[in-house]
């Protein structure tokens, strides 16, 4: 019949006693983000409050949902503009800034904050790169214009859709910024 | 023989789940497993409690645990170790193996059920391809049935799984697909003792969404359709219920439960023993309670 051996207490014992580990980071304030992206630029904060037409636009141009409205922005003296946004991630949402230059093109993609488990590559320089000088005209599609990034798929694909919407945002909105 | 007290239970019980025991692959759901693998050079550890009790007559409860170190070989590729181990408390409970027929077998006490490798291979993603598709591979080897807590001899099962996930509303809604087959090999002793082989052929159904940030709420299906000497239908079963899953950075935990709604043969069998009202309660249980909990590296 059944042999009660007490082999739980080991088991228990192993497992208790590994450790939890956080992963959670802040890599950059908001102003730092606005200098990394436009060093020495000065900025004045707004928030745009878009209308359902512009968001049904936005929407349907990027094929990806608004969650936030008012969008908040960043306008600098030389008509650079900063918007801030969030992206879905696997667990939390990742919070990311855009940096747009004065001729509606990206300058620069930073991570504020990322607290998922996987997917820390997205902070790559070479893979944020590939967003640079896109425009709200051209294709922005994972797998075709910008690489999957295998292992943190989920992250480089909400990325990715988040950054062609807010280039629809700042190209449906320019002129309330 | 064990002993057993509520006392005791209750001690064993709550320290397992105190301890946060440690299990892995973040699983949304009780049974279904979704096509994500661990990425490559990362490991997770994971520990699963579950529950399952009620039978057609006498008192049956009995506690699996299943701890499990996974490792991503590749982004695509995890493989992973299992160490199964299970405490049954039956007074007078029906079974398969019930030396006593009618009036149920009695069995108390803790064992090792068994060791088994897991190897998940996905071929397609349900975020960068229109759905996502793994196939699963699991060899058992058995020293004790979890069924009746009996030993088993030179016991082997090996489980396939066909996984399929498709994600809706922007990844946030999931729906998980899993065609089962497992086929045993098992004995209930040594040297002459011929070997029994039996099929279960499983179909297991999931459907979560995202409701807020580090949450998800579901349904979970599971049909279970057995098979004696790998062709003989022995029974079916069907089990429904909800299952929540948190998840932040360095931790994860699912909560679910089964509850057997439908099973067939049900009534009374041809002996005249019962095996439940519309459900078949002669060698599964009505109820199933599964935590599981992880810790990602």
């Amino acid at each position: 019949m059944f042999s009660p051996k007490n082999q739980f207490p080991a088991a228990f014992l192993l497992t208790a006693a590994l450790p939890l580990v956080a992963y959670s980071q802040v890599y950059l304030t908001e102003d730092q983000a606005l200098q990394t992206m436009f060093p020495g630029e000065k900025f004045v904060r707004k928030t745009v409050t878009l209308t359902s037409e512009q968001i049904k636009t936005i929407e349907d141009r990027a094929d990806d949902k608004v969650r936030n409205n008012p969008v908040v922005a960043w306008v600098g003296d030389r008509h650079d503009v900063v918007l801030l946004d969030q992206a879905l991630g696997k667990h939390e949402f990742i919070t990311y800034a855009l940096g747009i230059d004065a001729q509606g093109a990206v300058k620069d993609v930073e991570i504020l904050e990322y607290r998922e488990t996987y997917g820390y590559q997205v902070r790559e320089v070479k893979w944020r790169a590939q967003f640079v000088g896109k425009k709200a005209a051209q294709p922005l599609r994972l797998g075709k214009e910008i690489v999957n990034i295998s292992g943190a798929t989920l992250s480089s694909s909400h990325l990715t859709a988040g950054v062609r919407r807010l280039l629809q945002t700042y190209d449906v909105a320019k002129a309330q910024l | 023989m064990m002993t057993s007290s509520p006392l005791k239970k209750a001690f064993f019980i709550t320290s397992f789940l105190i301890c946060l025991p440690l299990y892995a692959g973040e699983g949304l759901f009780s049974r279904a497993y979704t096509t994500e693998t661990v990425p490559a050079d990362h490991f997770e550890l994971e520990q699963m409690v579950r529950n399952r009790s009620g039978r057609a007559f006498g008192d049956y409860t009995a506690f699996d645990f299943a701890s499990e170190f996974e490792y991503g070989v590749t982004d695509n590729f995890q493989a992973a170790f299992y160490l199964n181990t299970g405490y049954i408390d039956a007074d007078h409970a029906p079974d398969d193996n019930d030396p006593n027929g009618e009036t149920g077998f009695t069995n108390h006490g803790f064992a090792l059920d068994s060791v088994a490798m897991e190897l998940i291979y996905r071929v397609l993603s349900p975020i960068a391809d229109p759905i996502g598709l793994a196939f699963y591979f699991e060899p058992e080897y058995n020293f004790h049935d979890i069924h009746n807590g009996d030993p088993e001899y030179d016991s082997l099962s090996n489980e396939f799984r066909v996984l399929i996930q498709k994600n809706f509303l922007g990844d946030q809604l999931i729906f998980v697909y899993n065609l089962v087959f497992e086929m045993e090999y098992f004995r209930y002793g040594y040297g002459e003792t011929p070997f029994i082989g039996e099929l279960d052929w499983n179909n297991e159904l999931g459907l979560t969404y995202r409701v807020m940030a580090n949450w998800y709420a579901g349904l979970e299906f599971r049909n279970h359709n057995e098979f004696g000497n790998f062709w003989s239908h022995d029974h079916s079963l069907f089990w429904a219920g909800p299952a929540i899953h948190y998840a932040s950075t360095g931790l994860w935990a699912t909560l679910g439960v089964l509850r057997e709604v439908y099973g067939d043969p049900n009534g009374t069998d041809s002996s005249g023993s019962f095996l439940g009202n519309g459900l078949f309660l002669h060698s599964h249980e009505e109820w199933e309670t599964t935590l599981k909990v992880g810790v990602p590296f």
